[in-house]
């Protein structure tokens, strides 16, 4: 009679690493912690950033409401439950971020990271500077509350930019806010924020849109999910060099013959 | 027994279909329904009589595009009434392309017409498919036959229209051989493609686009999965992806993504029906410790890290590859189960390679990061200038999703038929043609139970 | 002790690295790069801040952009229609626009110049390797002396070479009434012989030889070349670069065959009989050595060009290296840093045709049409003086640290580390240097950059492209991406996260040697910014080993020629040379258009 084990419920551990930058990645990624709310920015100038529709108008469909459209048997199609965004039959519609070099409060990788841990029904693209994400337009808009209004969100440094993209790698303006071809931000300097004057299409805007101050470098050292030479250096790392390096080899050994990795 | 492994098969509602079934009663080698559909598939050649009546009498052959295919006016034009005669056509095909049962070999032709007669489906006999050093026997014989016919019943030749002849030619065959392939929407057309067309050895059976095959499973989505794998499968085994050291690897990653095998895939489904990919990881890894698949690989340092983060470590790597596999499926359903948008397949395809490497301190993901190259890639060209289309336009062997052992398509497959109708190029536009196959060939449902069901009458023989 | 106490604290080892950046300015402003941000930027270029910003007038701060203005509204003026238009798109110059300093020389040219369709030294670059192809001739010769009863002597020999000038300009010899061409349009086309037999050189015209001892390459690599090459004789020819521009490298092997047989006919009067036939599939088929293959169907092209040639032999088809002797390089560094120093700037140097050939004009042109991106990526390998720094200060260390090892054995585990350090030092060069990091200012400069130091570093270590390959995938990857946690555009890991598993693998599409794929291989024909690691690390292996060549010493010797019109030693130079208007390229179709 086999020995009947008990079964272990697992808990994530997302990502290695004792310092302050794993632990900032890790807490990203986990679905259970809060990001913490820095700032409050009005629903309708939600909208307006993302530039899709007018608040107030109704959102446009691609097709009509999962419930009134008859579709052929498929239990699986009864079994997960759509969004509401895909619920009404919304257009799909995009954000893209882009994240500067300078001391992000997160970065193209790990957003991805994060959007598949935190949303349903996430498309993204990872590029170097610019992240895309799309969703249904009902569920974007949602998910952009946490992505401007939270720890997530440095205004000075993270952009929407619907276009024209390049700046991330870039050095920073007299103002410490990240390039930008179409001028859609500037710092205000009464006000002390920075303010949007354009939509992320770089449509100019009926009324500016503020977006909070930018964080300090104090704040932003605490912040930052990069290593860097001078702060956190990467090569202290033992803990990620040692996954990458397990991961590596595995992938080469298993790719060449499977077995190879039993017990590694 | 080659492998020890026994698995029980469930379908989409987690009903079991069938028991304790050995791991080879599902390979392609051996399970009598997937040989059954790669037979079918391979021998079998479809004629669009009322597109090729459509073409002889406009003269518009020999174009290239894709849509619309009306660039060309040719000169020539010739007035036959296929559909009018299309009983009489069939009958000579079958009377032409039939062989006397010879050598253990049967006369198993089949001509048969179906949508309202519009078109004529041709299942070259095996006989003629053996003696041939490849596939190409059905488009050459097939075709040029059915120009024989339009020669003797509707009086076309050299003498009295010689333009005609050359006409019936290039409506059958596009420009081929001045082009290496036929046109677009060629009325001779087949579930694979000419070899010609054909990119890399071995990858006939990855002809077919996702499309397609989301139609011939009636976008139902466990069994869109199921064909997607057989025909996948079948090209990863001719093309010795699946020889050796890796047979065990793909029959179980077929077993698991492919199959439902032991209900896997549905159970990650369920845990997470409201949830995330970031929970389907969760789940895969708590099924795998639970399940044997993986295991901590040591109670201290270095095996746990001063983080408290824990290393795994796998005494199967071809199971966990499948365990590995069928989370992906599982991610991915959910993940477009909840947009209802395919477009979003391909980036569930680049990150779950990457979240599964850091959660299980370094263990391979699926495939051994062949996915996740393979997703970006994807990703990529189907969300820019460089040349994409929707996710359910590729066909298996496309440049964009090849490099894998045949665990990324299948994911596509599922993506399509849970789109609820923001593609563009959806299976209703690119292959309404296929949800009607599906309804003349019953091969094609079901396949599934077919799979447990052929299995379970051929258990006995692995002992 | 208690368990906390043992544990160490990672406040023990911070310690303020920015302010040690002060105490060791001086230092700092000795390094290359430093020097190069600087002159480049004008501003101190360790300042992540650009004062600047917006205010430089736009495009207006670039001459050449005015000049493209102007040409703009020159030519809408003209013919009615628009052209080049600045009013249209982007406000260009919001950022600076900063010159290129091409590395190892003090030019300065603007960025624009560098974009492979206003670079005539680019364009030659190809056009000298589309119009290669080179025959064997010994099997001619055997056919002549067994079928057609032919002496071969030296005299004969060097008639057919006179007369093969002749044919391959376009100059009818057997024929009447055949139209000619004009000798001035064709004055880049000719033959020459490779052997690796010194009697045989001799005997030859001198003016018909590549002379392997005295085309430059190191003595000890001129003997390991002929010793390879043998006694054979191979006859490099080179097809007009007309012709090749007016059809395609498919032409070369057909011209190359046709003119040949046409001299070997004059030469040895032979008239229409079947021995030419023979003759003919000599030259065409049975040894011709092409440079590149034909492409799949759907990329497709034919020989010669640029998508069907190998990893291995673009390695080959660079000089670079051509003074370096053949001694392997642990040998070198242990006991000379400056001549070791020279090893890795050859490999940087050898950049400016890899990642142009490769990027700039498969990828970028062939592949992708007008845009100018890969641009970046080939600037990031031959400008600013970046790859140069890095790769410098790898033979620094090799010198100090590692010379006592003889060889590291290819094993990926055991060589890591070296990718380790070189990549962390690298990525430590973009945060220290804002200004850098603007100057590449995409993923695919670094990516790119990254690939290239990591597989030429471990591939010169091991002697093995294999692990080259596999350090530069594991670089991209995994390294880079877990530290910036951001890597290249979208696409571009591909090749990183399955080139891992395809390494050494057994499968029809996966592994195989690193010298045989190219950007024809499916996985990496849709994928760019790779092949300057995959190129560099078969160049470094080469190098690791003490080899003379890659894999093909007919083509090394064949690129040494000095009378191609692309300098292949010097490509930095001959780049910038066009850059600044100075170089004159072949196949120009003055002598029959009216003068303008």
């Amino acid at each position: 009679m086999s020995e009947i084990k008990k079964k272990i419920k697992y808990e994530q551990q997302f990502y290695p690493g004792t310092e302050k930058v794993s632990e900032r990645r890790r807490k990203i990624m986990d679905p259970n912690r809060r990001l913490v709310k820095l700032r409050e920015i009005p629903d309708d100038d939600i909208i307006h950033l993302l530039g899709h529709r007018s608040p107030g108008s109704l959102y446009t469909s691609v097709h009509p409401p999962l419930d009134e459209i008859i579709e052929t048997y498929d239990p699986i199609k009864d079994l997960v439950v759509p969004s509401p965004g895909a619920q009404a039959g919304d257009r799909i519609r995009f954000i893209q971020f882009t994240d500067s070099f300078w001391s992000p409060v997160i970065a193209p990788w790990l957003r991805a990271r994060m959007y598949f841990n935190r949303f349903r029904g996430v498309d993204t693209v990872i590029y170097s500077g610019r992240e895309i994400l799309e969703m249904r337009e009902r569920d974007l808009e949602a998910a952009t509350r946490i992505l401007v209004e939270t720890e997530v969100f440095d205004p000075a440094r993270t952009a929407l930019k619907g276009l024209t993209v390049h700046g991330h790698a870039l050095r920073l303006d007299h103002d410490g806010l990240m390039f930008d071809a179409r001028r859609r931000y500037v710092y205000d300097k009464d006000l002390k924020e920075v303010v949007y004057i354009k939509d992320m299409h770089a449509r100019m805007l009926d009324e500016p849109i503020p977006v909070g101050r930018p964080l300090t470098e104090e704040e932003l050292d605490t912040m930052d999910v990069t290593y860097r030479w001078n702060l956190t250096p990467y090569k202290s790392r033992t803990e990620i060099l040692l996954i990458i390096t397990r991961a590596t080899h595995f992938r080469i050994l298993g790719g060449f013959k499977p077995d190879l990795i039993k017990g590694m | 027994m080659k492998y020890e492994d026994i698995i029980d098969i469930y379908d989409d509602r987690g009903n079991l279909l069938g028991e304790k079934i050995p791991l080879e009663a599902i390979s392609p080698l051996y399970n009598p329904y997937i040989n059954n559909l790669l037979q079918t598939i391979k021998s079998t050649v479809f004629i669009d009589l009322n597109k090729l009546q459509k073409l002889l009498r406009s003269g518009q052959v020999g174009y290239t595009t894709s849509l619309r295919q009306d660039e060309v006016k040719t000169m020539h034009q010739l007035d036959l009434d296929l559909l009018g005669n299309a009983g009489a056509i069939a009958d000579e095909m079958t009377k032409k392309i039939q062989v006397y049962p010879f050598n253990g070999y049967e006369n198993d032709t089949s001509v048969e017409l179906f949508n309202d007669n519009q078109v004529l489906m041709v299942r070259v006999p095996t006989l003629r498919m053996a003696i041939s050093s490849g596939t190409d026997v059905i488009f050459t014989n097939v075709g040029l036959l059915m120009a024989q016919i339009l020669s003797e019943m509707f009086n076309v030749t050299p003498d009295n229209k010689p333009d005609g002849c050359g006409l019936i030619k290039t409506a059958l065959f596009g420009r081929y051989p001045q082009m290496q392939t036929f046109n677009p929407g060629n009325p001779l057309f087949g579930f694979i493609k000419p070899s010609t067309e054909t990119e890399g050895m071995g990858r006939s059976f990855q002809g077919l686009m996702v499309n397609h095959i989301v139609a011939l499973a009636n976008r139902r989505t466990m069994d869109a999965i199921a064909l997607a794998t057989i025909f996948e499968q079948g090209a990863q085994f001719e093309m010795g992806n699946a020889a050796g050291w890796y047979e065990r690897y793909n029959l179980l990653g077929m077993a698991y993504q492919g199959f439902n095998a032991n209900n896997l895939v549905l159970d990650f489904v369920k845990e997470n029906k409201e949830g995330t990919v970031g929970g389907v990881i969760r789940s895969l890894m708590e099924h795998a410790i639970n399940d044997g698949v993986i295991r901590q690989k040591g109670e201290k340092y270095p095996d746990i890290l001063f983080s408290g983060y824990k290393l795994y470590t796998t005494d199967d790597p071809s199971m966990w590859n499948a365990y590995a596999c069928a989370g992906l499926l599982a991610a991915s359903i959910v993940n477009i189960g909840a947009s209802r948008a395919a477009q979003g397949i391909s980036a569930v395809m680049s990150i779950f390679g990457d979240l599964l490497i850091f959660e299980s301190g370094g263990l391979p993901d699926p495939d051994f990061g062949r996915i996740m190259g393979t997703g970006l890639g994807f990703a990529f060209y189907t969300h820019s200038i460089y040349g994409g289309a929707g996710p359910g336009a590729f066909q298996l062997e496309h440049v964009l999703v090849r490099h894998t052992s045949g665990f990324l398509t299948p994911c596509v497959a599922a993506a399509m038929c849970l789109d609820s109708g923001t593609q563009i190029f959806n299976p209703q536009s690119t292959s309404a043609f296929f949800f009607k196959i599906r309804e003349e060939i019953p091969l094609f449902q079901n396949p599934l139970k077919k799979i447990a069901e052929t299995a379970e009458q051929i258990k006995g023989k692995f002992g | 002790m208690s368990e906390k106490d043992r544990r160490a604290k990672e406040s023990e080892y911070t310690y303020e690295l920015g302010k040690l950046v002060e105490k060791f300015l001086p230092t700092e402003q000795e390094r290359l790069i430093y020097k190069t941000m600087k002159k480049i930027f004008g501003d101190n270029p360790m300042s992540n801040i650009d004062d600047l910003m917006y205010k430089r007038g736009g495009f207006h701060q670039k001459r050449r952009k005015e000049e493209f203005f102007e040409w703009g509204r020159k030519i809408a003026k003209e013919r009615g229609i628009p052209s080049y238009n600045r009013a249209v798109g982007i406000p260009l110059g919001q950022r600076a626009l900063e010159p290129y300093v091409i590395s190892g020389t003090d030019v300065i040219v603007d960025y624009d110049d560098l974009h492979h369709v206003n670079n005539a030294a680019i364009q030659q670059m190809l056009d000298d390797i589309k119009r290669t192809v080179i025959i064997n001739l010994d099997t001619t010769h055997r056919v002549l002396q067994v079928r057609a009863g032919k002496e071969i002597t030296p005299e004969t020999i060097n008639l057919y070479l006179e007369t093969v000038q002749h044919t391959i300009s376009g100059g009818a010899v057997a024929q009447e009434h055949m139209a000619e061409i004009h000798p001035g349009l064709t004055s880049d086309a000719y033959c020459k012989v490779i052997t690796g037999n010194d009697e045989i050189v001799d005997m030859l015209d001198r003016r018909f030889v590549i002379n392997i001892d005295k085309v430059g390459f190191h003595p000890t690599r001129a003997a390991v070349l002929k010793r390879d090459i043998g006694d054979t004789i191979y006859l490099v020819v080179r097809a007009p670069t007309i012709a090749i521009r007016m059809a395609d490298g498919g032409v070369t092997y057909r011209w190359a065959a046709m003119q040949s047989s046409m001299a070997f006919i004059s030469a040895y009067r032979l008239t229409g009989e079947s021995i030419i036939s023979d003759i003919a599939y000599a030259a065409k088929s049975a040894q011709v050595i092409q440079i590149g293959e034909r492409t799949w169907y759907s990329r497709a092209r034919a020989q010669n060009e640029p998508g069907g040639i190998p990893y291995g032999y673009f390695a080959d088809i660079q000089q670079c290296d051509d003074k370096l002797p053949a001694e392997p390089y642990f040998k070198i560094i242990a006991d000379d840093l400056i001549e070791g120093r020279r090893y890795m700037s050859k490999v940087s140097q050898a950049g400016a045709i890899i990642a142009p050939m490769t990027e700039l004009l498969w990828y970028g042109f062939y592949m992708s049409g007008g845009l100018g991106f890969s641009s970046a990526v080939a600037a990031g390998a031959f400008c600013g003086n970046v790859i140069d720094d890095l790769l410098d200060n790898f033979s620094e260390i090799q010198h100090r640290s590692i010379s006592r090892v003889s060889t590291v054995p290819p094993k990926w585990i055991n060589i890591k580390f070296i990718t380790d350090m070189m990549i962390q030092a690298a990525m430590e060069t973009y945060e220290k240097y804002p200004s850098l990091m603007e100057f590449h200012w995409g993923g695919a400069h670094r990516i790119s950059l990254v690939g290239s130091l990591a597989g030429s570093a471990a591939a010169m270590l091991t002697g093995s492209p294999m692990i080259g390959q596999m350090c530069m995938n594991y670089a991209i990857g995994m390294l880079m991406k877990e530290g910036w946690v951001r890597t290249g555009w979208a696409g571009q890991e591909v090749q990183d996260h399955l080139g891992l598993a395809y390494s050494c693998a057994f499968r029809m599409e996966e592994g195989g040697l690193i010298e045989f794929r190219g950007p024809n291989t499916p996985y990496a024909s849709y994928t760019a910014g790779h092949s300057s690691g995959a190129i560099g690390a078969c160049l470094s292996a080469q190098l690791g080993r003490g080899r003379a060549y890659v894999c093909n010493p007919i083509i090394k010797v064949a690129f040494a020629d000095p009378d191609l019109k692309f300098d292949f030693h010097e490509p930095r130079l001959t780049i910038a040379k066009a850059a600044l208007r100075e170089f004159m390229p072949a196949g120009e179709r003055d002598l029959i258009v009216p003068s303008h």
